[in-house]
C-alpha cells in the first residue's frame, strides 16, 4: 500500500482511507460483508500518538491495518448450573491455555444471570463430563462458546423463574434476577427460598443447556466469517544507521472487539499477539543446515523479551456492540499479530525510502538496504552563454537574481552574504508534489570562477530527505563563457522509490529553463 | 535429557579439588554450572566426578592489592562483579559488562571463571580481559601458573588450562585511563565485541599506550595492531580521527568467521562502529576526568 501511495504521490493513510472497503462492503462474494469501520480503527491509533509532536529526523512511524477471517463452526454446547446457594458452574470444552476462556465465560453466565463474578466456577474441562464443542482456537470460544454459555444461562434462569411462577403464582413478566435470587416486584426470594418451597428439601440446582448450531438465530451465524478479526498498528521506530538496528519507542494497537467481556484478558490478548507480531518483524527465525535446525533452542531462537518490545504500548479496544457473541462481543487477540510487520517495514520505508520484504527485519539486513538505499544521482551540465566571465559571475553570485532562474525557487532568503541562505523549492512531478524548505551553505568560493554550494532539505510531504552539492564553474571561452553545474544528488525516502529516472528527466527539464531564463537574464543586463 | 550418573564431591581447598579432579576416571570443577550442566543435560559433555568449588573460602574475592593490581576472584558471579564497589570505582566499564551477560539466570549464578575456562567465541569477558592487559592465575598439582588473557583461549570451546587445573583468580593493572567496552548483539550472545584500554601520559592530555581487543569474530579475540600503533604517544583529542585513518586497513587483518551472527562483512563492519563509538566515549570521559 505504502509502495502504491509513494508513486502517485499520496499519504499513505489517505490512500488507504480513500481505497476501504466500508462497513457492508465485501471483499469476496464468498465471504461476510465487511462488519466494522477500518477508518474508525487508523483515526484511533493516529489520535493515540498525537499528543507527541511528529519526532525527530530519526523517528519515523508506519501504519499498517489488516484483517482475517477466523473460523466459521457455530457449534458449541454448555451446562450451567445454578445451585441453591447462588453459586453456579459452568461447564464447557473450551481449553483454558491462558488466553482467559474460562473466565470469559464465567463473566457471560454471571451479567446473564445477574451474579456477582465471584459466585461463577468454570470447571476444567473434561470431554467425558464436558458437552461437546468444535474446538478451542480461531478466536471462537467468546463468539460461539460464549453464546452457548448465555443460552444455557438463559435457560437456567428461565427454569428458577418458572419455579416461582408455579409455587407463588406470579406472572413471569413481573420476576426479575437479582444478585442472590428473584424479585417479584415488591420482595426478594432467596435461591434458597425458592428451592426450599419448591422442592421441599434444602438442596438442589437448576441445570441450564445452551447450544450453538450454525441454524442457531435465524442461521445468521452461518455465513463465513463469524465476524472479522481486524486491527490497526501504528509503530513509531528509531534506525540505528550504522548497524541497522531497528528500535520501536512507541506502538499502538487498535482491534475492533464489538464488546470487552473480560477487561484485563481482553487488554493481554492483544498485547501478547502484537509483541509476537514484534517477535516475527524483527527477531524469530528458525534456521536449518543440511535439514538441522541451527537455533532449536531458547537460547539460540530469540522471541522478544519485555524489554525489547515498545515501552511506549498503547491498546486500544473498539467497542460498538456490534458482534455476533453474548452482548455483542466479537472474538479477538489474534488481529493484532497482522500489522506489526508492516508497520515496522512502513516506517522504515518512510524514512529511508528502503523496502525489506523478507522477516525478520534484522540488523543486518535493515543495514545493507541502507547500504544500497541511498540513491545518488550525479548530473554534469554545461552551456554557453555570451557573456564575458566577468559579467556572468557578477550575475551568477548576485542571488537574488540568479535563484530567479532556478525553477521552482521561491523565497530566497539571506541569512549571511555569500554564506548561507534559506528557500523554499517546490516540483510537481507527475502527480508528485515536492516542496522542501532547503538550507543552502556555500562552502567554497574561487573568484571569479567556482563556487560550491551544499543544498539540504526535506519533503514537506513525504520526509524525503534531498541533499545537493553543485559545483558552478565560469570557463573562458572565445565567444563569451562556458558554464559548467555539476551537482551530486542523495535521495533517501520515499521519493527515491519513484526510479532515479523520473527525477533525472525532470533536473534535465529545468536545467534547459534556467538555461533559458539566465540568456535571457544576462540578455536584459 | 537426565545426564549420565557422575560423583558429586565438594571441595574445601583449591587443593582438594584439583586432587579430586585428578583422581582415576575424568574429573570436572563445577561453580555456576550454566553451560556445564545443560551441557551434560544434553549429554554432550560426560564427567565422571563433579567437583564443586563453590565451599573454597577466597575464590570470590575482589581486590586492589598492594601492587595497584585488581584481583577478581575465579569464582564471582556476573552480578556480584556488576555490583562490587572496587570494580564500579576503578573499571566500570568491566562491571557494566558483566550487568549485562547473557540473561538473569546466567548472572546471578554464572561465573566470570566458568565464562572463561568454557572458551566460547561469543562471550564477553575474554575480549575485556585482553583489552585489561589481565593474566589468569591457574593452580594444578605442580603448584600454579600465570597465564596472559590473549594466550588463554587456544580455538573455540579449547583452552591452554588443563583438566586438573583450576582457575583461582584473574589479576590484572589498575587502569590509569580510559576502558570502553561495547558489544552488538541480536540475541543471546553478541556477535561482535569490542574493548579498548589507554594508559594515560602523567598530566593525561596524551595516550601512553592503547590495547584494542575485538571479540567473537574468529576463535578468540583478537588485537588491532594497527589502531594501537596509530594511538601510541597522541593527545587524546586526536584518538578519533587517527583511529578512521587507519580503520579500514586495521579491520581487514581481523580474521572473522561467517556464521548465524552475521556475514563478514557486516560484522567486520559492526567492530569498526563499536570502536569509534569506544573511542568517542575514551574522549568525553576522558575530557571530564581532566
Amino acid at each position: 500500500m505504502d509502495n502504491v501511495a509513494a508513486v502517485i504521490g499520496m499519504d499513505p493513510a489517505e490512500f488507504r482511507l480513500k481505497n476501504l472497503a466500508a462497513r457492508g462492503e465485501r471483499t469476496r462474494p464468498d465471504l461476510r460483508a465487511l462488519d466494522m469501520d477500518m477508518s474508525e480503527l487508523m483515526v484511533r491509533v493516529t489520535q493515540s500518538f498525537a499528543s507527541e509532536s511528529q519526532g525527530s529526523n530519526r523517528r519515523s512511524r508506519g501504519m499498517a491495518v489488516a484483517a482475517t477471517d477466523p473460523a466459521n463452526t457455530p457449534i458449541a454446547n454448555a451446562i450451567v448450573r445454578l445451585k441453591i446457594d447462588g453459586s453456579i458452574l459452568v461447564s464447557v470444552s473450551s481449553i483454558e491455555v491462558g488466553q482467559g476462556a474460562h473466565a470469559t465465560m464465567a463473566r457471560i453466565a454471571a451479567q446473564t444471570l445477574k451474579q456477582p463474578f465471584s459466585a461463577v466456577s468454570t470447571l476444567r474441562a473434561d470431554t467425558a463430563v464436558a458437552p461437546y464443542d468444535w474446538g478451542t482456537g480461531a478466536s471462537r470460544s467468546t463468539v460461539v462458546v460464549g453464546l452457548s454459555v448465555e443460552n444455557a444461562a438463559l435457560d437456567a434462569a428461565d427454569q428458577i423463574l418458572d419455579m416461582v411462577v408455579d409455587v407463588w403464582e406470579l406472572p413471569k413478566e413481573s420476576l426479575s434476577l437479582v444478585e442472590g435470587g428473584v424479585s417479584t416486584g415488591s420482595e426478594v426470594l432467596t435461591f434458597h427460598q425458592i428451592f426450599h418451597r419448591t422442592l421441599g428439601v434444602d438442596s438442589g440446582e437448576v441445570v441450564g443447556r445452551g447450544a450453538i448450531t450454525p441454524r442457531s438465530k435465524k442461521g445468521a451465524l452461518a455465513e463465513s466469517p463469524l465476524f472479522w478479526e481486524t486491527s490497526a498498528g501504528l509503530a513509531e521506530i528509531v534506525v540505528d544507521e550504522d548497524t541497522g538496528e531497528i528500535h520501536a519507542p512507541r506502538y499502538a494497537s487498535a482491534a475492533d472487539v464489538g464488546r470487552v467481556i473480560d477487561r484485563v484478558a481482553a487488554e493481554g490478548q492483544d498485547e501478547g499477539a502484537a509483541a509476537m507480531g514484534f517477535g516475527h518483524a524483527l527477531y524469530e527465525q528458525l534456521e536449518f543446515e543440511d535439514g538441522q535446525p541451527l537455533n532449536a533452542t531458547p537460547i539460540d531462537y530469540m522471541i522478544p523479551r519485555i524489554s525489547d518490545v515498545p515501552p511506549v504500548f498503547d491498546t486500544i479496544l473498539i467497542e460498538n456492540g456490534d458482534g455476533p457473541g453474548p452482548g455483542g462481543a466479537k472474538g479477538m487477540g489474534e488481529g493484532a499479530i497482522l500489522p506489526v510487520a508492516p508497520a515496522i517495514a512502513n516506517a522504515l520505508f518512510s524514512a529511508y525510502g528502503v523496502r525489506i520484504t523478507d522477516l525478520p527485519m534484522t540488523p543486518e539486513k535493515v543495514w545493507r538496504a541502507l547500504q544500497r538505499g541511498s540513491e545518488f544521482m550525479e548530473f554534469n551540465m554545461s552551456m554557453m552563454v555570451p557573456a564575458t566571465p566577468g559579467d556572468l559571475w557578477k550575475t551568477l553570485i548576485d542571488v537574488p537574481s540568479i535563484s530567479s532562474c532556478i525553477p521552482g525557487c521561491e523565497n530566497v532568503e539571506e541569512i549571511a552574504p555569500l554564506e548561507s541562505y534559506k528557500a523554499m523549492v517546490k516540483q510537481k512531478i507527475g502527480p508528485f508534489k515536492v516542496e522542501v524548505p532547503a538550507e543552502i551553505v556555500v562552502e567554497s568560493v574561487t573568484e571569479p570562477s567556482h563556487v560550491r554550494t551544499r543544498a539540504t532539505g526535506r519533503d514537506k510531504f513525504t520526509g524525503t530527505r534531498l541533499a545537493v552539492i553543485l559545483d558552478v564553474s565560469v570557463i573562458p571561452e572565445d565567444l563569451g563563457s562556458k558554464l559548467t553545474v555539476d551537482a551530486k544528488v542523495d535521495i533517501q525516502g520515499r521519493l527515491a522509490s519513484m526510479g532515479l529516472g523520473v527525477i533525472k528527466r525532470r533536473v534535465d527539464q529545468n536545467f534547459e529553463e534556467f538555461e533559458t531564463r539566465l540568456k535571457s537574464l544576462l540578455g536584459a543586463a | 535429557m537426565l545426564p549420565t550418573p557422575f560423583e558429586f564431591d565438594r571441595a574445601s581447598t583449591v587443593a582438594a579439588a584439583v586432587s579430586a579432579v585428578g583422581q582415576e576416571g575424568e574429573g570436572m570443577f563445577y561453580s555456576g554450572g550454566t553451560e556445564l550442566l545443560l551441557a551434560m543435560k544434553m549429554r554432550v559433555i560426560h564427567t565422571e566426578r563433579l567437583v564443586d568449588i563453590k565451599g573454597i573460602p577466597g575464590l570470590d574475592r575482589i581486590v586492589l592489592n598492594d601492587a595497584n593490581e585488581l584481583e577478581i576472584g575465579s569464582r564471582c558471579t556476573h552480578v556480584k562483579i556488576a555490583g562490587d564497589s572496587v570494580i564500579r570505582e576503578h573499571v566500570p566499564a568491566l562491571a557494566s559488562l558483566c550487568a549485562n551477560v547473557a540473561n538473569v539466570r546466567v548472572r546471578s549464578v554464572g561465573t566470570i571463571g566458568g565464562n572463561l575456562c568454557f572458551g566460547e567465541p561469543h562471550a564477553d569477558p575474554p575480549t575485556m580481559l585482553g583489552a585489561l592487559d589481565a593474566r589468569l592465575v591457574l593452580q594444578g598439582p605442580n603448584g600454579t601458573r600465570s597465564v596472559h588473557a590473549d594466550d588463554f583461549i587456544r580455538s573455540e570451546l579449547e583452552t591452554v588450562r588443563e583438566a586438573d587445573e583450576l582457575m583461582i583468580v584473574i589479576v590484572f593493572p589498575r587502569p590509569t585511563g580510559p576502558v570502553t567496552y561495547r558489544r552488538f548483539k541480536h540475541g543471546e550472545r553478541p556477535s561482535v565485541n569490542v574493548g579498548m584500554a589507554w594508559s594515560m601520559e602523567a598530566g593525561a592530555h596524551s595516550i601512553k599506550s592503547a590495547r584494542v581487543r575485538v571479540g567473537a569474530l574468529g576463535s578468540k579475540p583478537q588485537p588491532l595492531k594497527a589502531v594501537e600503533g596509530v594511538l601510541k604517544g597522541l593527545p587524546v583529542h586526536d584518538a578519533h580521527r587517527a583511529i578512521q585513518s587507519v580503520l579500514a586497513a586495521a579491520l581487514d587483518e581481523l580474521d572473522v568467521n561467517e556464521d548465524r551472527h552475521g556475514s563478514a562483512d557486516y560484522k567486520r563492519h559492526l567492530a569498526g562502529v563499536l570502536l569509534l563509538r569506544n573511542a568517542e566515549e575514551a574522549v568525553a570521559m576522558q575530557g571530564r576526568a581532566t
